[in-house]
């Protein structure tokens, strides 16, 4: 590879990378042009042939110009989805996580955080009650009574199964429901 | 990241090779930079100009007070969130 071809490869590297960054502060700008040039300079010290593969295959690595402007942008990104989402974070999602798996630390949790409303925590708190733990219990009664109508005539052993079924249906649906409104309500925030 | 530049001030090539040491770079090696950029226009970071043997004074970049204090309460944060996943885990595993 000539010299020339390889200053044309930079250059129109730089160039791109010139145009991609316009719209930030010149200090910025001359920062970032000033470290990747210094960057493709070092690197191509350090290589021990150049050639038209190795010189691309080094502009490749350092990334598309406009990535690199992207992520000199982020900043005004970043600073305004963490204003947003401060208002809720990890303890929020271990409180919901906690309210199916150990209701009442999840319980506990929900009424500590101060993001959701009262009638949000209540609905969060009684929907069910006791989380899984506490549908386990329920379910474990309805077998019990289906047991004892196996007994009465055959109608009412179907009839009550199917009320059953439906029952545990719903307690099994309920949490993860209520954990699905609780999270929006969380994103509404 | 700027845990990187906590021991001591490193410049843009430097913290780059780092990365690449421990395999976790990163598809833009290049994005590095304007991350560097910002987070000094964000005040976590300083710059100094540092003569390099035989070759052209390079741009260091350190943490600054600010910056140290990010650290420090990401650091915080990190280990209540590790230990409350800890406890989660281990209460799961008695039960």
């Amino acid at each position: 590879m000539t010299a020339g071809h390889a200053r044309q490869l930079v250059d129109e590297y730089l160039q791109r990378l010139e145009r991609e960054l316009t719209d930030l502060s010149p200090d910025s700008r001359n920062e970032i042009m000033d470290e990747i040039r210094r960057h493709i300079a070092e690197e191509r010290g350090g290589l021990a042939d150049e050639s038209d593969a190795t010189l691309r295959n080094l502009l490749e690595r350092l990334g598309d110009p406009a990535d690199i402007a992207a992520e000199a942008r982020g900043g005004e990104k970043a600073r305004t989805s963490v204003a947003t989402t401060r208002r809720f974070g990890t303890f929020e999602v271990l409180a919901l996580i906690l309210l199916v798996a150990a209701w009442p630390v999840g319980a506990i949790l929900l009424w500590v955080s101060k993001t959701w409303t009262t009638r949000e925590k209540l609905l969060g708190t009684l929907i069910p009650p006791g989380g899984y733990p506490g549908v386990l219990l329920i379910m474990s009664t309805l077998h019990w009574i289906t047991a004892a109508s196996e007994a009465g005539p055959a109608w009412v052993d179907v009839t009550v199964g199917a009320v059953l079924f439906t029952i545990s249906l719903v307690a099994l649906i309920a949490p993860v429901g209520m954990i699905v409104y609780l999270a929006t309500r969380l994103r509404a925030r | 990241m700027l845990a990187m530049l906590k021991e001591l001030p490193r410049y843009g090539g430097e913290v780059i090779q780092m990365l690449r040491a421990r395999g976790e770079l990163v598809v833009s090696e290049g994005t590095i930079y304007p991350l560097l950029s910002r987070m000094r226009s964000e005040g976590l970071v300083e710059t100094e100009w540092r003569d390099t043997p035989g070759g052209a004074p390079r741009r260091y970049y350190r943490l600054s007070r600010s910056g140290q204090k990010a650290v420090a309460q990401f650091r915080d944060e990190w280990f209540r969130f590790r230990d409350s996943v800890d406890n989660i885990f281990r209460d799961g595993a008695r039960q």
